[in-house]
């Protein structure tokens, strides 16, 4: 994008990061709870980001977006998106990329959604907000969004509450979808979802990867789940990532012994080659 | 950029309120109640028997009649007869009370939104404002108010105002504290939505609901208080028909003429139920989740 960063240091010639992380520090008071040196989120990539809850994986995605702050963490480093730090933006900058540029989805779906208007009404509130000309454009985009992930536009017209979990994710997506962001921030985004709507979203989620070649920042516990679905891997203890590479790599060979723990956590896939 | 109400909206609000009004009785008894009241207060000069009696007209013969055909709830201590007076009532305490509520409700809400949304030092500040006014008793504030602003209606009407926001911002603020953490409003915030159209859009519609239960119950008690103020001649002067007043004036002839504090005691209760009643309905109907759209 930029094409301003330096060049990857030993690993395979990849494209330039969407995001790159460098010296985040992220603390409460004087209690740091994120200590990132460097992480970074190529072009058109699923990066899995690990770990156990409190590890500092969803401050760091807040982090990106700026809104650490909001909670009241103070922030330090640099988060370099298309050529600018994100941390030295403006409130008004940073509104722009919310959403537009950096969609986030989070663990639970309907909870994402304000109970008192109908998904229509947020869907196209957020277009007119970030530029759609008009309201009859922003429902057309929104229609289209929707059918994009497979739902009927119909749906426009419900209530959260109305929603299945599966659906309301499949919204949030579409809205992410329809505002054309280059990166999506996914906290969690299948944690509260049975197993087999969990693949349906993990599908979606890939396609818009494979389709609109979206870069991707995948937050879960659930290494199964980021086996599944991820080109890289990180992993996060404490703050710290403690493990990084091709999922392949760490789920195989993991050198960290935080990571191998995980992985024995996940029988079915760290072994197996080795069992069955 | 201020939002409308989004445009197909497949069952019209009308529609709905229909609809809650047909399923839920107790609101359609609100509603009637209140209309009725407000029809009172429009329509008194017309129906009321000796409109003259609401003002400054005595009759020192027909002093303390039992109710009768004549007076059919009877007349008071200066021989005014007490429907004609109630009736005229209708159009000062229920207008007291509303315009407290509506003072109270405007400077509490946007306060009690806003310390709870953002917390911290604006909450500290906000709160710590709040719990001076709630240090001291609402009543005595009001009549040191009211005292300092010269008797009348509309002094009344501050004074009792300035006692009762602090408590909408207390209430206000607990709940918007908490649906401040709810997903949709960091949702929201990673939308890139202004601060000030996530208070207008996600904070103040999830929390006020409380609220609104909280100020249908209140308007009975603001009449009583404005007639507290009144009965230590701080608030309605004499000829004004005041139902607070009526009763506070009333009192001392209960055991023997009990038409004289009956019949607009009976006006405060009537009134305060009817609130009660829209005040319950209405949570209903600005509640989503409890009307199915179709």
């Amino acid at each position: 994008m930029s094409g301003e960063t330096t060049p990857d240091r030993s690993r395979p010639a990849g494209p330039v990061p969407a995001i790159e992380i460098g010296d985040l520090s992220i603390a409460f008071g004087s209690r740091e709870v994120v200590r990132v040196e460097h992480l970074e989120i190529r072009d058109g990539e699923i990066l899995g980001l690990a770990g156990e809850s409190g590890s500092g994986k969803s401050m760091t995605a807040l982090a990106i977006l700026g809104l650490a702050p909001t909670v009241g963490a103070t922030v330090r480093g640099t988060i370099r998106f298309q050529g600018q730090d994100l941390l030295d933006q403006t409130e008004r900058r940073l509104r722009e990329v919310r959403g537009r540029q950096i969609a986030m989805i989070f663990q639970s779906p309907v909870g994402s959604f304000n109970p008192v208007f109908r998904v229509g009404d947020v869907l196209v509130r957020s277009l007119l907000l970030h530029g759609a000309p008009n309201r009859r454009e922003a429902r057309s985009r929104a229609e289209d969004a929707l059918r994009g992930v497979l739902l009927t536009p119909d749906l426009l017209e419900r209530y959260p509450h109305q929603l299945s979990g599966g659906q309301a994710q499949r919204v949030a997506i579409a809205l992410a979808l329809a505002l054309q962001s280059r990166v999506l921030l996914a906290d969690e985004p299948t944690s509260a979802l049975d197993v087999t709507v969990q693949a349906e979203i993990l599908e979606l989620i890939r396609s818009l990867r494979d389709e609109r070649g979206m870069s991707v920042l995948f937050i879960s516990h659930d290494l199964a789940v980021v086996a599944e679905l991820c080109d890289r891997i990180a992993v996060m203890r404490e703050g710290r990532i403690v493990e990084e590479g091709p999922a392949d790599d760490v789920l195989r060979r993991p050198r960290h012994e935080y990571t191998r723990a995980l992985v024995a956590a996940v029988p079915r896939v760290g072994r197996a080659g080795a069992e069955s | 950029m201020i939002e409308h109400a989004l445009a197909p909206r497949s069952p019209s609000r009308l529609a709905r309120l229909a609809a809650v009004l047909r399923r839920n009785p107790l609101l359609t008894a609100g509603a009637v109640l209140s209309l009725l009241i407000v029809l009172a207060a429009l329509l008194a000069p017309l129906v009321a028997p000796y409109p003259a009696d609401a003002s400054v007209a005595t009759h020192p013969t027909q002093t303390l009649l039992p109710p009768s055909s004549l007076h059919p709830f009877g007349t008071d201590q200066l021989g005014r007869d007490i429907l004609t007076r109630v009736l005229y009532g209708a159009r000062i305490s229920p207008l007291i009370a509303v315009l407290v509520l509506v003072i109270a409700c405007a400077v509490g809400i946007p306060l009690g939104i806003a310390a709870g949304y953002f917390g911290g030092v604006v909450d500290d500040v906000l709160m710590r404002i709040t719990d001076v006014f709630l240090a001291f008793p609402a009543l005595l504030l009001a009549l040191a108010f009211a005292a300092v602003l010269s008797p009348s209606i509309g002094n009344t009407t501050l004074a009792i105002a300035l006692t009762w926001w602090p408590w909408y911002t207390r209430l206000v603020r607990g709940q918007a504290a908490s649906v401040a953490g709810r997903q949709y409003v960091e949702a929201a915030r990673a939308l890139g939505v202004p601060h000030r159209r996530i208070l207008l859009r996600h904070i103040l519609p999830n929390s006020i609901t409380p609220l609104i239960v909280q100020v249908s119950l209140d308007v009975s008690a603001v009449i009583l208080t404005a007639s507290a103020l009144s009965f230590l001649g701080l608030g309605a002067q004499d000829p004004t028909p005041d139902w607070g007043l009526m009763v506070s004036q009333g009192q001392s002839y209960f055991t023997t003429q009990w038409w004289l504090v009956t019949f607009p005691g009976a006006a405060i209760l009537l009134t305060a139920v009817a609130f009660n009643l829209l005040g319950d309905g209405l949570r209903d109907v600005l509640d989503p989740r409890r009307v199915p759209t179709r």
